[in-house]
């Protein structure tokens, strides 16, 4: 069984809150269909803009599989950014998954699938709005 | 955070304090206690080893020891385990309470909301796997207005313990933090390693401290297992952050005029 850590947000996921107890039963719920072994979830500071934890499971990124996300939409809503942080996990030839909109990350390829969505959703967001 | 430097500057202008709790949390962010009742810490341990022994056929009973009978492997489930199994005895939170309840009384007053269920913790030797690095609690759901009393089931020391920034150095953090916000908080605990206290705690003793304060702790490098339990309290009727009431907190103590008060309702014409 792969092994991995969770990651959950304590701000809110693209304007919606979601309970920390919720995030972790979607992480919890896709880690057993994709038969994971799921250890903590890191919990991001609720401080503005703060990828520190995040950050913090770069840095431990070998002593796991791969990073199962609560949603894409815990990280930065610019490209560049987010794909900067992807893009360290792809060089360590690990993965990150986003388990409310079941998708993964695994290779550079992925990065774009996942840049096409969030821009779309953003786009729909901003007219919504 | 600004306004809560203001009336620590404000504190520290008057001359003498007298040693209330009050002033001591506001002074040090946090106080170590002799439990105002040994029989509920004793029975609260009691209690502890009773469900590990159901859980662990060959514990020995012997808190200190728990690394020799479980794997770091099978710890969750251990924890998650005993964890159910205590926050289903009626009487825990009374006991919890009646380690410290004069000092909650004076910090945070008499109508009460409890955490709905009581974290316990345990901290195997070079255990990697359930470490809290460093947060505050206030960072992940929790509001400024909550108080933690943690209690240890065995004597706590050096990495057996945990670690908090004390309130005087609360400004350097800031600063740091904003010079280190795209680094990680590991970096962040680097590079502030020595402003952190250490608190050595015996068995007996709780530790009550300011959330707001950043706080954590790292690998068990010492030979022996920590367990220790963590409780939030907080005023019924004070704002609650992300962890609400109903999700994470629970009335505790409510007096009558309270009652009186939210049943009340204005008559219709």
């Amino acid at each position: 069984m792969k092994k991995v850590k969770g990651y959950i947000s304590s701000r809110k996921v693209f304007g919606n809150f979601y309970p920390q107890k919720v995030q972790n039963l979607v992480i919890r719920d896709y880690c057993k269909r994709k038969k994971y072994f799921f250890l903590f979830s890191s919990v991001e500071y609720s401080i503005n803009k703060s990828y520190l934890i995040f950050e913090e499971l770069l840095e431990n990124i070998d002593k796991v599989k791969g990073i199962v996300c609560f949603s894409i939409f815990q990280f930065p809503l610019d490209n560049k950014i987010r794909n900067n942080m992807f893009n360290k996990i792809i060089k360590k030839k690990k993965f990150i998954d986003f388990a409310l909109e079941e998708i993964s990350i695994k290779k550079k390829v992925d990065i774009l699938n996942v840049n096409e969505l969030a821009t779309i959703r953003y786009e729909d967001e901003i007219k919504k709005k | 955070m600004i306004f809560q430097i203001q009336i620590l500057k404000d504190h520290f202008n008057m001359k003498k304090l007298p040693k209330t709790y009050s002033n001591i949390l506001l002074k040090n962010g946090y106080l170590i206690i002799n439990s105002e009742n040994y029989g509920s810490i004793e029975w609260i341990k009691n209690l502890i080893i009773k469900t590990i022994k159901k859980n662990v056929k060959k514990f020995d009973g012997e808190l200190n020891n728990l690394h020799k009978f479980v794997s770091i492997k099978k710890l969750n489930k251990i924890r998650m385990s005993v964890y159910n199994t205590i926050n289903k005895n009626t009487e825990l939170k009374k006991k919890y309470f009646s380690v410290c309840n004069n000092v909650i009384d004076e910090l945070v007053g008499n109508e009460l909301a409890i955490q709905k269920k009581i974290n316990i913790s345990f901290q195997l030797p070079k255990d990697n796997s359930s470490l809290l690095s460093l947060h505050s609690d206030v960072w992940s759901g929790d509001s400024p207005y909550e108080i933690v009393v943690w209690i240890p089931m065995v004597d706590v020391y050096r990495t057996k313990s945990m670690y908090i920034l004390p309130q005087n150095k609360y400004s350097k953090f800031l600063n740091t933090l904003k010079k280190l916000k795209n680094k990680s908080s590991n970096q962040l605990y680097k590079k502030l390693k020595n402003d952190f206290i250490w608190l050595n705690l015996k068995f007996g003793q709780i530790l009550i401290f300011n959330q707001t304060l950043p706080h954590g702790n790292v690998i068990n490098e010492e030979k022996t297992s920590r367990i220790s339990l963590n409780c939030r309290f907080k005023g019924l009727f004070t704002p609650y952050g992300t962890k609400t009431l109903g999700d994470f907190f629970e009335p505790f103590s409510m007096k009558v005029i309270s009652k009186i008060g939210t049943n009340y309702k204005l008559p219709k014409l």
